[in-house]
């Protein structure tokens, strides 16, 4: 009897509408986040984000937690770090359980070592708690090899590098410990004997550093005005000043340029490692020094009559030989060279020069914030065009 | 039995209106306003547009969201997108819209700097509170710098009406406008070209004078002196040319420099209107 109502219509009608509920419901959400997946594989992050927010905002909280880590991934490839750190914390909210939150806490991790800050990386590393969970400690110690790395602290680095092999792989083992051997090269070029070579022979430490063409530049250069201050003593009044800039700023310049060549280097030997250890997308591209981009091209580009053509040449033959030598002696932002190209954009060429002169006679170390907004971050002050 | 039977009928009941509770579409009009809501309340208004545009599509009376979508657009800077669907919404009925849609205009040209055609707009408007209006109009005035028409405005405003907070505040403004004391970008070129820096000095920037009086100065007794010494050769052709370019660069920084000046005075008095006025 007691079979026969289970089975009878009215109850089987009342499961239904039970999973009928339930069905239509998420059915709706599922068609959002797939939206939002489609999006996303076809790499329109920004409209993918709001999908996935959309979602969030109308799921459950079961959901909520794989919403967030989905948001989160958008904002990491926008490279809005800050937005997906706190995308990570919500997500921790929502976990149910330890490996999800240890999840969570890598992917944080993650996001400090995206911002270079490896030192903070190392210090919530050490707070994590990975329960000897095999893929979560190989990850963990990968994460530690980087940030180790990231300080320069190799020895440490290539300690945790080791745990991420595997034990028994032992060509593996032997290639990691060959770049253990080599890392002291690593440590070269010493940018302080950059510094001393070209305060002895100038342009000598541009070209220890690896850059010839800016210590040759550097050499004719200051060889050139000194020539020129004996040749002809009347123009000393003005060679000498631009000598002792150009000879300061050859031994800046060469202390930066073996810190560029260091980071180089670092970025192949990681490369190197890499190719050892079992790498992921984000180990990857962790460490990939960004290409500097020539915008002063523009100028050139943009120049719509001959005189701003001549300009543009002359601006870009200062920036190329003359500037790059110099100290960063320049008092505002934009600098003067380019505040004058862009007087030319905007007022023609003869208006232009004749304002770029007046910055040039404005550009005194007398300035100061009540004539003009100062800026923090460049440590300069604002006086636009 | 009968108690179980009318116990499953009502939990049938009752799982309809759950059905209707669980099934209701997120893409709807009250989960719309609902997530579109919460997206302009965040700030994320490129995303609060596309959701105020759903909106206003299920629900074409809804005149909150067009405001809306208007004004996420305003907030995102993206100002010809706003007055489109401005003209979209209300087509020919420039300048007499509704009021907060008029309002929204007036801000919109504020934030583009069209001054004058806020006040020409305002002028032709008869949608906005007199009040507001009013504040506005004298608004639009103080941005283009026209204190005395300000002063007069105002004055005509209170024979026939009361004094509020902001109006006062405007009227202050006017007043200490028509207090200012401009400086000639003339006569400081003129000045310069007198006295190398003397213009610098009469704009107040009295090291910029100083500073280009010693350059000019050093490059033109280098100039003599080598003309003394040495006669016409590329020496002294070279420090001639630095110094007459640096003199006559200082005669047009000159002019720049009280037209700084002014405008530098200008913004002083100005800075806090439009927030005064857009933030309302």
């Amino acid at each position: 009897m007691n079979q026969q109502s289970i089975l009878s219509p009215k109850y089987l009608f009342f499961i239904f509408l039970t999973t009928l509920s339930i069905h239509c419901y998420s059915k709706n959400i599922d068609g959002i986040i797939n939206f939002g997946d489609s999006l996303f594989y076809q790499q329109d992050y920004d409209n993918a984000l709001n999908e996935y927010q959309r979602a969030f905002f109308f799921s459950l909280p079961c959901n909520k937690q794989a919403l967030s880590n989905k948001i989160a991934g958008c904002y990491i490839i926008i490279r809005e770090l800050d937005k997906a750190r706190d995308y990570f914390d919500t997500a921790f909210y929502y976990s149910e359980n330890d490996s999800e939150k240890i999840e969570c806490n890598l992917h944080k991790i993650r996001c400090y070592i995206l911002e270079r800050n490896y030192g903070y990386a190392l210090i919530k590393l050490n707070e994590v708690e990975t329960n000897s969970n095999f893929y979560f400690n190989s990850e963990k110690e990968l994460l530690k090899g980087i940030s180790y790395f990231g300080t320069e602290q190799y020895d440490k680095a290539f300690q945790a590098f080791n745990e991420v092999v595997d034990t028994t792989d032992t060509v593996k083992i032997s290639q990691l410990s060959y770049l253990l051997n080599n890392f002291n090269k690593l440590k070269r070029p010493y940018p302080a004997v950059a510094t001393i070579m070209s305060i002895l022979v100038p342009g000598s430490g541009q070209i220890y550093a690896g850059y010839p063409f800016a210590g040759i530049n550097s050499i004719l250069l200051l060889t050139g005005l000194t020539y020129l201050s004996f040749q002809v003593p009347i123009l000393a009044v003005i060679a000498i000043p631009f000598i002792y800039r150009y000879y300061m700023g050859g031994i800046l310049h060469s202390n930066q340029y073996a810190k560029e060549r260091k980071m180089l280097r670092k970025e192949k030997f990681y490369n190197d490692i890499m190719t050892i250890i079992p790498e992921t997308e984000f180990s990857r591209t962790c460490f990939n020094v960004q290409g500097k981009e020539n915008r002063y091209r523009n100028y050139l580009e943009s120049s719509d009559s001959e005189i701003k053509v001549i300009f543009s040449l002359l601006f870009l033959t200062y920036k190329q030989f003359f500037s790059s030598q110099d100290v960063n002696a320049c008092v505002f932002n934009p600098s003067c060279s380019v505040y004058m190209m862009e007087e030319i954009k905007k007022e023609g060429a003869f208006l232009g020069f004749l304002g770029g002169l007046d910055r040039l006679l404005r550009c005194h170390s007398f300035v100061n914030e009540h004539d003009y907004s100062y800026d923090l971050i460049t440590e300069k002050y604002n006086d636009e065009p | 039995m009968m108690n179980l039977k009318r116990l499953a009928t009502s939990s049938c009941i009752l799982l309809i209106f759950t059905i209707k509770l669980y099934s209701q579409d997120v893409w709807d009009y009250s989960n719309s306003l609902k997530y579109a809501n919460y997206l302009f309340q965040s700030k994320q208004y490129r995303f609060s547009a596309i959701e105020y545009e759903r909106v206003a599509y299920l629900e074409p009376t809804d005149s909150l969201a067009k405001l809306r979508i208007i004004q996420s657009y305003r907030l995102m800077n993206d100002y010809n997108n706003a007055n489109a669907k401005l003209e979209k919404y209300f087509p020919g009925r420039s300048p007499n819209y509704p009021e907060n849609f008029a309002i929204e205009k007036v801000k919109l040209l504020f934030f583009e700097q069209q001054y004058t055609e806020t006040y020409s707009f305002l002028l032709e408007n008869n949608t906005i509170d007199p009040t507001k209006k009013i504040e506005y109009e004298l608004g639009s005035l103080l941005m283009q710098h026209k204190w005395m028409e300000t002063k007069i405005l105002t004055n005509e405003y209170l024979k026939s009406n009361q004094k509020t907070q902001s109006i006062d505040y405007l009227y202050n403004i006017s007043l200490q406008g028509l207090n200012i004391r401009y400086k000639s970008p003339y006569s400081a070129a003129l000045m310069s070209a007198i006295i190398p820096g003397s213009g610098k000095v009469y704009t107040k920037q009295l090291k910029d004078g100083i500073y280009a009086f010693l350059i000019i100065s050093a490059f033109s007794y280098l100039t003599y002196n080598s003309i003394n010494h040495n006669g016409l050769n590329a020496g002294s052709i070279l420090y001639g040319s630095i110094a007459f370019s640096f003199y006559a660069a200082n005669i047009y920084g000159s002019f720049k420099s009280a037209l700084r000046y002014n405008k530098k005075k200008n913004q002083i008095l100005t800075k806090n209107i439009e927030n005064l006025l857009i933030e309302q």
